[in-house]
């Protein structure tokens, strides 16, 4: 019960503190950017997951094109790929690719950072009645940590040896080995690098909205009152938590299998 | 100039779409936003009854255009393969009929219920009893299908029967391999070990079950009505056994075998005839992604009647002799080939 009285007290003090930090010292970077505030993080989520929408949209219309007329030549695809679509028609490696980084954004980057990071941002402190995250630090780490791996992801979209391709479940020994495939190169380490960041950023997400559903909920609102949405975040979260972990040391496992010649 | 032009197209439109946007705001401040609004809601209510009907249509026309080039209408080629087709329209009828009916329901309320002047939206929160049904029905008949699908794969994947025939389906960087027991029914060791370009199974030959395996690559030939077990194997990646008419799949893993057993109930030839095709034939195609030219790693499977597969049995040399050719006791008098291998026929009922 006493902790219960400690965290209120912290609680109100933090929000005091919050409180007198938004009318003196809120600058551009503290409000759009490195922001702490649940809404405007959900918002970040939102613009990123949108912007992983639309390129992953573009992958399925690019393979598909090749799966619907794979007779047909469409030269521009020679123009906006170079060798990967040489004399307009996609490369096998490629269409893989193309497959494998759609399978990846959609699954990770749109559904489970952008839908579920949104919404969860968005709407746990809304509906439990709570100022904000339980950890509103946390939160902030979360989206940039999601945001670098972004950034890493993006980037593998442009190696020489094109980025991962076996597939978005990226199963061993496939990713394990160089020469099973062009995708298993580069490319691969930089999916891999790019999943352990996301997996930390999921992690953080998580935790903290477990926390807030359990810790912070408004007077009165028992969890049996808990709207259904809160109900399915929640249950979202506690799977993330007790998945992540796994995914994030099958990822480490198989980066140090590519890289420092162990054998798990 | 080309990319510029493209570029240039690209802010055009962009800004077209909002100057379109920016009037059309500056009409409906005109006209009076609330009127506006409401104009726009019956719009929708109308626009949204059009997708249903539009939409059902569609899915019913894509349907008409397209079943016959499914593999459905040409049935399964395995005696199991039946019950997952039966298992498969029982899911497609019980869930298609909750989607017509909750779809309907879904755009007939938006239209029927739209907002009127006259009317006000009634609260209704919370009702224990409906959501506990509501969640009961589904959950009752999806574990019904589950225990449905579970019961037949444990059958697949389960003991075949006693009189199965065997053979070792290998898989590796981009074509499949097969190995048949010969006449002691039973498939020598293989060792990774052993592994050389012409010994591509590793097939250890001081067992004397090997001496009479035979090796075959690309094409399987099987026997109809004959229960057929696969012992399923990975040289290199994870590769996928997809036998797409029989209507099985299972994965090969490196360094662990799998099985699955079927019984092929027609003949090649006679679904040439039933298809209409002469180039028809069953595929052994890989279903999972196993690196670049996996678009073209493919086998043929040839069901043939029992004396057609025993003819070609005999045909066919034991990998032993095809690579010790020296060891052969028989190998200098001529034609020694047929008997040789009728040495080495399995006997199969």
């Amino acid at each position: 019960m006493s902790s219960v009285a400690t965290l209120q007290q912290s609680d109100v003090h933090v929000s005091h503190d919050a409180h007198h930090e938004h009318h003196h010292h809120e600058t551009f970077i503290t409000k759009y950017v490195f922001s702490q505030d649940h809404k405007m993080i959900a918002k970040q989520f939102l613009v990123t997951g949108m912007i992983w929408a639309i390129i992953g949209g573009l992958f399925s219309v690019i393979f598909r094109l090749q799966l619907g007329y794979p007779e047909s030549t469409f030269p521009w695809l020679e123009d906006l790929l170079g060798h990967w679509a040489a004399g307009g028609k996609l490369k096998p490696e490629f269409y893989y690719a193309l497959v494998t980084m759609h399978g990846t954004i959609l699954v990770f980057f749109v559904l489970t950072a952008g839908l579920s990071g949104t919404f969860a941002n968005f709407l746990i402190p809304l509906q439990v009645g709570a100022r904000d995250m339980a950890s509103p630090m946390l939160n902030m780490l979360s989206y940039w940590f999601f945001f670098l791996a972004s950034i890493i992801m993006f980037c593998s979209l442009f190696i020489q040896t094109g980025p991962a391709s076996g597939g978005w479940t990226i199963y061993p020994p496939l990713s394990a080995l160089g020469d099973a495939s062009t995708g298993s190169v580069l490319g691969m380490d930089f999916w891999l690098v790019s999943m352990a960041m996301f997996i930390v950023s999921s992690l953080l997400g998580g935790l903290n909205y477990i926390t807030t559903i359990l810790n912070m909920r408004t007077k009165g609102m028992s969890m049996t009152r808990l709207p259904l949405t809160i109900w399915a975040l929640f249950f979202t979260a506690v799977l993330g938590v007790l998945s992540f972990p796994v995914l994030l040391s099958g990822a480490i496992l198989l980066l140090f299998d590519r890289n420092l010649g162990t054998s798990f | 100039m080309k990319e510029f032009l493209f570029i240039a197209l690209g802010v055009l439109i962009f800004v077209v779409i909002f100057q379109i946007a920016k009037a059309s705001e500056y009409v409906s401040v005109l006209k009076g936003e609330d009127k506006t609004r409401k104009q726009n809601n019956k719009i929708n209510a109308f626009l949204l009854i059009g997708f249903l009907v539009f939409g059902l249509i569609g899915v019913w026309y894509c349907n008409d255009l397209y079943y016959g080039k499914t593999l459905f209408p040409q049935g399964s080629a395995s005696v199991e393969g039946e019950k997952w087709d039966q298992m498969f329209m029982i899911t497609v009828a019980i869930t298609g009929a909750v989607f017509i009916l909750t779809q309907v329901l879904l755009f007939w309320f938006c239209f029927k219920y739209q907002e009127k002047d006259d009317r006000k939206a009634f609260y209704f929160p919370h009702n224990t009893k409906l959501e506990l049904i509501w969640t009961t029905v589904p959950a009752i008949f999806l574990t019904v299908l589950v225990v449905f699908g579970l019961k037949y794969w444990f059958k697949l994947t389960g003991d075949a029967p006693k009189d199965a025939m065997v053979v070792e389906v290998t898989g590796h960087q981009f074509a499949w391999e097969f190995r048949y027991p010969g006449a002691d029914k039973v498939l020598g060791k293989t060792n990774f070990k052993l592994y050389t370009a012409k010994n591509n199974l590793g097939v250890d030959f001081e067992d004397p079950a090997s001496k009479d395996d035979i090796h075959v690559s690309a094409t399987m030939h099987i026997p109809v009505g004959v229960p057929l077990k696969m012992v399923i194997h990975s040289q290199d990646v994870i590769h996928d056994v997809g036998l797409v008419h029989f209507r099985l799949k299972m994965d090969a893993v490196p360094g662990i075998p799998t099985t699955q057993w079927f019984t092929p109930k027609i003949t090649t030839a006679d679904m040439k005839k039933k298809t209409g095709n002469p180039d028809f034939n069953f595929e052994i195609s890989c279903d999972q992604l196993c690196g670049a030219s996996h678009y073209a790693m493919r086998g043929v499977i040839i069901v043939e009647t029992m004396e057609e597969y025993k003819k070609w049995l005999a045909e066919q040399k034991s990998e032993y002799y095809t690579l010790f050719p020296e060891k052969n006791p028989v190998q200098t008098v001529a034609d020694s080939t047929k008997k040789i291998t009728s040495q080495v026929l399995p006997e199969i009922k």
